[in-house]
């Protein structure tokens, strides 16, 4: 939520004395984090299980078919369901048990398709991963142009201009976004269909069922993008390296092409990590709003369907690839700037 | 003369009123033109969503179904949806839904969290790294995908959606408090207050969360744009409130399916959660300037 406005200080760029690589070496430091991410994922497993627990009826009733049955079955029935089931064991034993499922690969069955669920999510990961990708890809080269523009040229009206604009993209839900869009390019202009997916090698049908969603998740991150770019700017632009390169007579292209925008452009790195959340967010709603059969669509599907073993499942890979992705940023950023491995 | 000026001045700077220091922010605040325009929309929803049932054109769940689908005239400003419902009077009364759930989640949140966190600061050791890694565990999903997950584990209703808006926002306000905490608990007064004896409970309430307020005002505005937002997307996906009870959110989802004919359907309660969401976010900024005296306007 600290994601809507910029910090303070916007981002530390590295002072050039700074930037040599000695001190701790870098393995301890992914070493560290590494392990801080076996312990997160440890932890996101424990709650998702034990919130999935809370879930109304029992398993073992559905199991048998109470509801579709009139008759109530015999307690000895209902023991010898629980006990095959293994819910009469200690919570914690159910908990490594189902662990030890999965780590076998085995992740169940979905209620509805009868297709087991790990294939399903594979299937859905690979169209949600290109829709994503496109999202952050628009996302990053119009968050980044314009925070340079606007960085630049601080307080002059094509800087309150994009400042204005980007206060849109952070306000305005993406699902309404993403209805505006159909309603302009799809209804109105009927340049790109309204919904659904095309599969790739469909020649270029698929490229337009992907611009629009798209363009959706990019406009989610376009708008803080461009406020902490512009931050990133306007910090680094006033820094004593900026005015040496300025003072040796480089031109202002290149002054911000290759000193500035290269300083400037760790943000990026880790504003990724952090509007990772609002893209994965932003898919989940975007792929409702498009009928995007991808993760989101299936996880918004599960819990209409209250297929609570798809929920669990999902949620888990969703939040898996957030911490994977965020753990990425971190190593990454650890190259970059080897100040950040001494925290 | 000199003398009794440098006498004088610390004896006025105690003779101001408990209330001076609010009546310096909030003059420093109204000189914030966007913060004030804030503060007018939140204000004026909040007084349009209470006098709903005084003005509004028509009841909010009745079906006109002969004048489903009309497009916005003089007898419906906002058109109708798809079963004839006045779009007007349920975006008025939506907002209802919004702000409840904006305001309390987020309030319920701060309170849960402000605790939390001063006690983690405050106490510190095995009460400090308990609260924290629960609050780690928090912030190890992606806000939405959690509020999600519990509202599908526990079934969708405008109570489970505020649970999970107020869970997933609890690190928010625990965070900054416990870092916050950690610095006062070092201060000269709170160690002066421990000298005479002052219980924990008493420097706590008087000492620590007093200077953590203006950390927590700003967040908690910022806090309610961000959770309008999810309660939003919540109704979208069908989460949240339940039909008839109209909501944004949901109005935007129901209107999904008949964007190509009507586009006021979705247009209206979309415009409004944008302009809800951007007003909480000039409070915040407007607030932020006026309670950081090194970003204070002269």
């Amino acid at each position: 939520m600290t994601a809507l406005t910029p910090p303070p200080t916007a981002c530390s760029f590295p002072e050039p004395g700074n930037c040599r690589d000695g001190g701790r070496p870098i393995q301890a430091y992914i070493l560290r984090r590494l392990l801080q991410t076996v312990y997160v994922l440890l932890v996101l497993s424990v709650v998702v299980f034990w919130l999935a627990r809370l879930a109304p009826g029992d398993p073992v009733l559905a199991r048998l078919g109470y509801g579709f049955k009139s008759d109530y079955p015999s307690q000895a029935t209902i023991d010898a369901m629980r006990a095959e089931l293994g819910l009469d064991q200690p919570i914690p034993i159910q908990y490594l048990a189902w662990m030890g499922t999965l780590a076998r690969g085995n992740l169940g069955v979905a209620i509805q398709s009868k297709k087991p669920v790990g294939e399903l999510v594979w299937q859905k990961f690979q169209k949600s991963f290109p829709l994503a990708l496109t999202g952050i890809a628009i996302g990053v080269t119009l968050g980044v142009t314009l925070g340079v523009i606007a960085g630049t040229r601080p307080f002059t009206w094509l800087d309150n201009t994009i400042s204005t604009v980007s206060l849109f993209g952070i306000a305005a839900p993406s699902f309404w976004v993403g209805l505006l869009l159909i309603l302009f390019f799809a209804v109105w202009l009927g340049w790109f269909p309204t919904r659904g997916y095309a599969p790739i090698g469909a020649d270029s049908i698929h490229v337009r069922h992907l611009v629009l969603p798209g363009l959706t998740i990019a406009i989610g991150l376009v708008g803080s993008l461009t406020r902490y770019m512009r931050s990133g700017m306007l910090d680094v632009m006033t820094s004593d390296y900026i005015r040496t390169a300025r003072a040796k007579g480089m031109a202002q292209r290149v002054v911000i092409l290759r000193h500035a925008l290269k300083n400037a452009l760790l943000v990026v790195v880790t504003i990724i990590g952090l509007e990772f959340a609002a893209v994965l967010g932003g898919s989940i709603v975007t792929e409702t709003v498009f009928q995007w059969p991808g993760m989101g669509l299936m996880l918004r599907n599960a819990v209409a369907l209250r297929d609570y073993n798809v929920l669990q499942i999902l949620t888990l890979v969703i939040a898996t690839v957030y911490v994977t992705v965020n753990l990425a940023v971190d190593i990454a950023y650890g190259y970059l700037d080897p100040r950040i491995r001494y925290e | 003369m000199t003398v009794t000026a440098r006498r004088s001045a610390p004896a006025l700077e105690e003779a101001r009123p408990w209330w001076y220091r609010w009546l310096q922010i909030w003059r420093s605040y109204v000189r914030n033109r966007t913060a004030v325009f804030g503060l007018a929309v939140v204000l004026g929803f909040t007084i349009l969503t209470i006098a709903a049932p005084l003005y509004a054109p028509y009841d909010p769940t009745f079906p006109n179904t002969k004048d489903a689908l009309s497009a916005p005239s003089w007898t419906y400003l906002f058109g109708t949806d798809d079963i004839g419902r006045d779009v007007l009077s349920r975006v008025i009364y939506g907002a209802r839904v919004s702000l409840q759930v904006g305001i309390f989640a987020v309030l319920i949140a701060a309170i849960v969290g402000i605790l939390a966190g001063v006690a983690a600061g405050y106490y510190g050791r095995w009460i400090d790294s308990t609260i924290m890694r629960i609050v780690d565990a928090i912030l190890a999903f992606p806000g939405l995908l959690f509020a999600i997950f519990l509202v599908g584990v526990l079934g969708p209703s405008i109570r489970n959606a505020m649970l999970a808006i107020s869970i997933t926002f609890i690190p928010g306000f625990a965070r900054p408090t416990r870092a916050n905490t950690l610095a006062i608990r070092e201060t000269e007064y709170v160690m002066s207050a421990q000298a005479i004896g002052a219980t924990d409970w008493r420097i706590m309430i008087r000492a620590v969360i007093p200077n953590l307020m203006s950390t927590v005002i700003v967040q908690l505005s910022l806090a309610m744009s961000v959770a309008i937002l999810v309660e939003a997307g919540l109704s979208f996906l069908g989460l949240g409130v339940q039909p008839p009870t109209p909501a944004w959110g949901s109005m935007l989802g129901e209107g999904r399916e008949y964007i190509s004919r009507a586009w006021w359907i979705t247009t209206f309660p979309g415009l409004a959660i944008f302009i809800t969401v951007i007003a909480f976010n000039f409070i915040g900024d407007g607030l932020r300037e006026a309670l950081d005296p090194r970003q204070r306007r002269a």
